[in-house]
């Protein structure tokens, strides 16, 4: 098997949005797709930590935003990622009108629902850069 | 940029009105330039309302009615009304919003503009706000608003 | 007349462990339960992307970093675009302290999670206290 996949959440904590991204991309890494896809610490990739950014550096990446202000994307770039796929919850949201949620903290039922079509497309998105790198 | 606008800070929020446009009490703008003009809502407007995920938009040929709805915006918590500054015809409406609401938030007084409008009673526009007294009437809107909001 | 500031609050984004997850729920429990009125969000990711906002007031209030491991992402992010923030709380250190573990899940919270959550928002939220001199 070759590198994990990085999936990166802007992990907003201001919206509803953020916290969706950030529980599709632990559905992902820790669940469907667990060994063939792995996420990091935004934070820790913008501060300069060495591990981080090799690993930035190395790997594809998937950005999942929550909004149009495009956190995740604009930090991995910042430091010196380039971005596979990128994903925002807000247009999720946009296709699927009723499952629509403020929740933050803790996710309610439609954030859930949310979470889970997100992940199911990011775990494609997975396979497919997964299948790029072995051919 | 700075002096294209006035602005206030409330905790971490800057709410700017851009100078050189009028205002109506219902926190939307109009840029007239003789019978014409072309509107949009508010810094404040957007804000408040959060980040706009459907709208619904005036069309072409639409009459317009001062004080009367003429577009809604739909965010992650709530539907809100967009009320009409002026009586007139819309000329144009911003085809740019449908795909894409979010213009509002990131542009609400340049690329986030609603529609352009022929006036149909110039007079309706002595009844608008200066930017100044926008500001003024915002600063009584915004600490309302902040009083409303926890945890945020 | 005596103003007191309000308090921005930093969580790390804590991607990387449950720790960081933990710091995120403490952090949304107190600007929601807790002290809503006197705590302000300073978002880490947008912070770190030169939001002015989150620059802004950072630099003109006090600010209480919450950070899930040694690594101090929020705090040392806060001290270098704004200021040293006025205390520091690491959610490794205080389970030590109190001699629990992390939770097992990084994704969602159990029911020992939450309230372990909640007890660190307490936590915080004396801290918060203590830095508006109350």
């Amino acid at each position: 098997m070759g590198k994990p996949v990085l999936v990166i959440p802007c992990s907003g904590i201001g919206k509803a949005f953020g916290s969706i991204g950030r529980d599709a991309t632990f559905r992902v890494v820790d669940e469907l797709r667990k060994g063939k896809a792995d996420t990091l610490c935004l934070s820790l990739l913008v501060m300069g930590d060495e591990e981080a950014r090799d690993k930035v550096a190395a790997a594809k990446c998937i950005a999942v935003d929550g909004c149009p202000l495009e956190c995740a994307g604009k930090n991995i770039v910042r430091s010196g990622g380039s971005i596979a796929a990128h994903f925002w919850v807000m247009e999720l949201l946009k296709e699927n009108r009723g499952l629509k949620t403020s929740a933050v903290t803790f996710l309610d039922e439609n954030s859930v629902k949310l979470s889970k079509l997100l992940a199911e497309r990011i775990a494609r998105k997975v396979d497919e850069l997964a299948e790029e790198d072995q051919r | 940029m700075a002096e294209e606008y006035l602005q206030m800070t409330a905790d971490k929020f800057i709410f700017r009105v851009k100078k050189n446009l009028l205002y109506s009490q219902d926190d939307v703008w109009v840029d007239a330039a003789g019978a014409k003009a072309k509107i949009g809502v508010t810094d404040f407007f957007q804000r408040r309302g959060g980040d706009i995920i459907f709208l619904e938009l005036p069309r072409e040929g639409d009459s317009l009615t001062r004080g009367s709805r003429f577009a809604s915006f739909e965010t992650i918590k709530v539907v809100f009304d967009v009320i009409s500054p002026v009586s007139g015809v819309v000329t144009r409406t911003n085809a740019e919003l449908e795909p894409n609401p979010e213009t509002i938030n990131a542009d609400p007084y340049g690329k986030g503009w609603i529609a352009e409008v022929t006036i149909t009673d110039a007079g309706e526009l002595d009844g608008l706000l200066t930017p100044e007294a926008y500001l003024e009437l915002m600063k009584g809107k915004v600490a309302e608003e902040m009083k409303k909001i926890k945890g945020k | 007349m005596n103003i007191k500031p309000k308090v921005g609050v930093v969580s790390c984004s804590g991607e990387c462990c449950s720790l960081g997850t933990l710091s995120r729920v403490a952090t949304r429990l107190v600007l929601e339960e807790y002290r809503p009125d006197v705590t302000v969000t300073i978002c880490l990711p947008l912070f770190l992307a030169g939001e002015l906002e989150e620059h802004g007031f950072a630099k003109e209030h006090p600010t209480i970093a919450v950070d899930g491991c040694g690594k101090l992402c929020a705090r040392k992010a806060i001290a270098r675009y704004s200021n040293e923030p006025a205390d520091s709380v690491v959610v490794e250190d205080i389970l030590e302290q109190w001699g629990i573990q992390a939770p097992a899940s990084r994704r969602e919270l159990d029911g020992d999670g939450v309230e372990t959550a909640r007890r660190l928002a307490q936590e915080i939220s004396g801290r918060i206290d203590g830095i508006r001199g109350e």
